[in-house]
């Protein structure tokens, strides 16, 4: 069953920058280790990737530099900054409650507020 | 016509979907890249190459919302808040000119300053990597060459050349930029970059004042880019290769102008009579009061004929108090903040050498002149940045605020090959200095 795009746009952001904090990566290499580790449920394609790139370079989360590839190809890094591994532990933060909460409204129990 | 193939084809739909042009090569090289690492993948799978690239084609998906996306994140930074402050100093300056000050604005003032927002307009809008080409920093030395002998001298020093000398830091930031990672032949074309207008200027008589602030300005650069491994050499090694050759220089011109810097230590007795100027603004400056004119506020235009020039701002503050000091500095100290923080947060080393060159440039002239009009100096040779200046002041002043705006506004298009090692780290507590 394919994942509810809702549920995915918010965490992007933090899942990339997850990646970075491990290790500097380019375009590609990003949407393959993300679609690997989550068992290809998470497949970015460039038109999500690119443009959420640029915005976390603008906030300063992120910086660019190229690097010479195979052949005559430059390719284009990205590298974690400070404040990118600051707005990360906020994320992971913010997704830890968020998920907690939901667990525990899905594990049931009682009712509140009753007529 | 010939077919373009899919990716060449993809690639233009994306880019007709971004308004900003310059941001295209940027964009299309990024997703080039992209499809290549994807076709390369579908290869190794045994796909063949036309199907490869016409899978990897549309596992981008569609362009024209690629486009959008784009168009979206892809703007040029405007960087409002500049351009505001820059606005406001010169329109201070046009009041102060027209309202305050005795002797009015000239049209030949009126006239300079619309040519200045003109070269302020066309710097900013060009791509400030295609105003510092090869051909730079030949032709500004030819320029210092000419301005030098043509330009007739005024108490011993050039004007034009001493206004043209503070330009160059710019093509200086050029040069470094092109000796990335050429280790000692680098370090020493960038050193001779610095020295060769320094050098002339201090031969064809600019002033010790411009050379001061030029001479500084490209210290500073020079060390930013040694300190930064730039040249890939031990910073041990490539910071004090930078700091001598200047320090010398800068001993040197100690040594030329020496004259000049006893009065200003010891006015009182400095026999040519040079250290009347800082005593008199000193014994001004102590008899004003917060606001309201000073009990020696008559006498300045007998005791310092030149206050409308050099000591406009000692005028302003014993006629109308300290105050004026208030708004005079929150304006420069905010200009010179705001373009440190942009300068900072550049995405290209080239982009954060050219904004460092233009903000520190402008504000040494401002600490310059305060410290004149403090009686800490005889006097400056340069009027107070775009807020008073004459007409040579205002024309290299919105020239270095172009540069400034145009590095800022296309600075998110470049990026450098590798990733710069700063020299100080900060991290778990512990300050880390990389000398290597």
């Amino acid at each position: 069953m394919p994942l509810d795009k809702s549920l995915q746009s918010g965490s992007t952001a933090m899942l990339l920058l997850k990646l970075l904090s491990e290790q500097d990566m380019y375009g590609y290499q990003m949407t393959e280790t993300l679609a690997r580790r989550s068992d290809r449920t998470f497949l970015l394609k460039a038109g999500t990737l690119y443009p959420l790139l640029h915005q976390l370079e603008t906030q300063g989360l992120v910086v660019s530099y190229e690097q010479a590839a195979e052949g005559a190809r430059v390719r284009k890094y990205y590298h974690i900054t400070k404040d990118g591994q600051r707005a990360l532990t906020d994320k992971q933060q913010e997704w830890n409650r968020f998920t907690h909460a939901v667990n525990h409204v899905l594990k049931g129990g009682e009712c509140y507020a009753k007529a | 016509m010939p077919k373009r193939n899919p990716a060449a084809q993809f690639l233009l739909d994306v880019c007709a979907g971004v308004r900003w042009k310059k941001a295209h090569g940027a964009i299309a090289q990024e997703l080039a890249s992209h499809i290549d690492d994807q076709t390369a993948a579908y290869l190794l799978e045994g796909m063949p190459p036309e199907e490869a690239e016409q899978q990897a084609v549309r596992q981008m998906g569609d362009p024209v919302a690629l486009g959008k996306q784009f168009d979206a994140v892809y703007r040029p930074q405007t960087a409002h808040g500049l351009m505001i402050c820059i606005a406001l100093l010169l329109l201070g300056g046009v009041f102060l000119q027209i309202c305050v000050l005795p002797g009015g604005l000239r049209v030949s003032q009126a006239v300079v300053m619309v040519c200045g927002l003109a070269i302020t307009a066309a710097a900013y809008f060009i791509d400030f990597r295609r105003l510092f080409a090869r051909w730079t920093l030949p032709t500004y030395l030819l320029c210092l060459l000419l301005c030098g002998w043509l330009s007739p001298e005024l108490n011993g020093a050039s004007i034009p050349l001493s206004y043209l000398l503070l330009l160059a830091p710019l093509p200086l930031c050029g040069c470094v930029n092109r000796c990335r990672h050429l280790k000692w032949r680098g370090l020493f074309l960038s050193l001779a970059a610095a020295l060769l207008p320094l050098g002339i200027a201090l031969f064809l008589h600019a002033s010790p004042a411009a050379l001061a602030i030029a001479g500084i300005s490209c210290f500073l650069l020079l060390a930013l880019a040694a300190g930064t491994g730039w040249f890939a050499l031990p910073r041990r090694l490539a910071l004090p290769a930078v700091l001598l050759p200047i320090l010398l220089m800068g001993v040197c011109c100690v040594v030329s102008f020496s004259h000049r810097l006893l009065p200003v230590l010891f006015p009182a007795q400095d026999p040519r009579g040079a250290g009347f100027f800082p005593l008199t603004i000193r014994s001004m400056l102590s008899d004003a009061v917060l606001i309201g004119p000073g009990a020696v506020f008559a006498d300045i235009p007998n005791k310092i004929p030149v206050f409308h020039d050099s000591f406009m701002l000692t005028w302003l503050i014993a006629r109308y108090g300290w105050i004026v000091v208030v708004p005079v500095c929150a304006l420069f100290l905010w200009l010179i903040g705001r373009g440190a923080v942009l300068a900072y947060r550049q995405n290209s080393f080239f982009g954060k050498l050219l904004c460092s060159a233009a903000i520190s440039v402008f504000s040494l002239q401002f600490l310059a002149y305060l410290c004149a009009n403090c009686g800490l100096l005889i006097s400056t040779y340069f009027p107070l940045p775009l807020l008073y200046g004459g007409n040579y002041s205002t024309l290299v002043n919105l020239l270095l605020m172009g540069v400034l705006l145009s590095a800022i506004r296309h600075g998110s298009l470049y990026t450098d090959a590798h990733m710069p090692q700063p020299l100080f780290d900060y991290a778990d507590g512990t300050l880390h200095v990389h000398l290597k």
